[in-house]
């Protein structure tokens, strides 16, 4: 009997180092957030998250229905996130974590508006094919 | 369709860029050969086009989106050495301005899309235009997006196979071509109709205006 129940013991014990345990708490993540050009959510597509300089993602996974990637970067400063859809579509994004965490809903973009870089390519294409016709000009000219 | 950088393996992009370079260059010489004060405000017009196809964005089914290339028209008005010259300097900048394609896949995305997609719509136009000119065009066009469509879905879904860890996972973009050819070519498909009706609306334009090479 005595050496049944060390025998269930040892058992009980293997048995709860199969366990996963939890802890729930709140802290302070850094949101990417990817989308198509169109607005779409990179919703549900594959992405590795890896630490500066290291070839072994930090976290890997999906991105959730809102094209969203949430990690804690800890004293890690410098990221790169690979994101991947089977079409071809996805950025391998290298980044610097914001000095403090906190997500502000209500930080403006500092990058120009998606128009302004319209307007830029515009201009350089006709402003390069201006520069070759006035080239093409100049050597005819005798 | 336009790769992003970190998507191919060096032993993919560094021969393409040799290629590439070889192409920029023939294309470039096309270019010189043809230039005239006539040529050059069509060839901008028509590059301006491509370059804002390729900001409109159209909703495909499965979430993801998708543009028109607009390279067929290029192809079909100026011919393969200007349409090439010219798609890659519109994937130049999407790269540059918008992240859209990398500069290390810029080799790859415009040696499938420019000079194999200029190339598939001028040989299917030559081929079919006996039969019929507006089929052959819309054929042209349509292919024009499908047959670069599956040369990157094939360039992508090899990626696994030319560069791994020692553990076998895939170094660069992660799936093999039984996923990406499907992914890429039937969203690809719905686009080549739009591309080969706005195709045919600007070639018969250019061929009212005699502008056609």
């Amino acid at each position: 009997m005595k050496a049944w129940l060390i025998l269930l013991l040892l058992w009980a014990c293997a048995a709860e180092a199969h366990e996963v345990g939890h802890r729930i708490e709140a802290a302070q993540a850094v949101v990417v957030t990817l989308s198509y050009a169109n607005g779409e959510p990179f919703a549900y597509e594959k992405y590795a998250l890896y630490p500066d300089g290291q070839e072994t993602p930090a976290q890997v996974g999906n991105t959730d229905a809102a094209g969203r990637v949430a990690f804690v970067p800890g004293a890690t400063q410098k990221w790169r996130l690979q994101a991947t859809s089977a079409d071809g579509h996805g950025v391998n994004l290298e980044f610097a974590a914001p000095a403090t965490a906190a997500v502000a809903a209500t930080t403006r973009p500092t990058a120009p508006e998606r128009w302004q870089l319209a307007a830029l390519g515009l201009a350089l294409i006709f402003g390069v094919f201006g520069l070759v016709q006035l080239y093409s000009r100049k050597r005819k000219t005798p | 369709m336009h790769i992003p950088d970190g998507f191919l393996s060096p032993q993919t992009y560094l021969p393409a860029a040799a290629l590439a370079l070889g192409a920029w260059a023939w294309a470039a010489r096309g270019l010189r050969e043809r230039l005239d004060e006539t040529l050059l405000p069509r060839l901008a017009m028509l590059t301006a086009l491509a370059y804002g196809l390729g900001l409109v964005m159209l909703p495909l089914p499965g979430g993801t989106s998708g543009h028109a290339l607009g390279v067929a028209l290029l192809a079909l008005v100026f011919g393969l050495r200007l349409a090439f010259l010219a798609y890659s300097g519109v994937l130049l900048l999407q790269a540059l301005l918008f992240g859209a394609g990398g500069l290390t896949a810029l080799p790859v995305n415009a040696l499938a899309l420019g000079l194999v997609g200029g190339a598939t719509a001028i040989a299917l136009h030559r081929l079919l235009r006996r039969c019929n000119e507006t089929a052959a065009v819309a054929v042209a066009a349509w292919c024009s997006v499908v047959v670069p469509g599956a040369l990157v879905a094939l360039v992508l879904g090899l990626q696994p196979l030319i560069a791994r860890r020692p553990d076998g996972a895939p170094l660069f973009f992660p799936f093999g071509a039984e996923i990406t050819l499907p992914a890429v070519l039937i969203p690809h498909a719905f686009i080549g109709v739009g591309e080969a009706a706005l195709t045919l609306l600007v070639w018969r334009y250019a061929r009212m205006r005699k502008w056609l090479s």
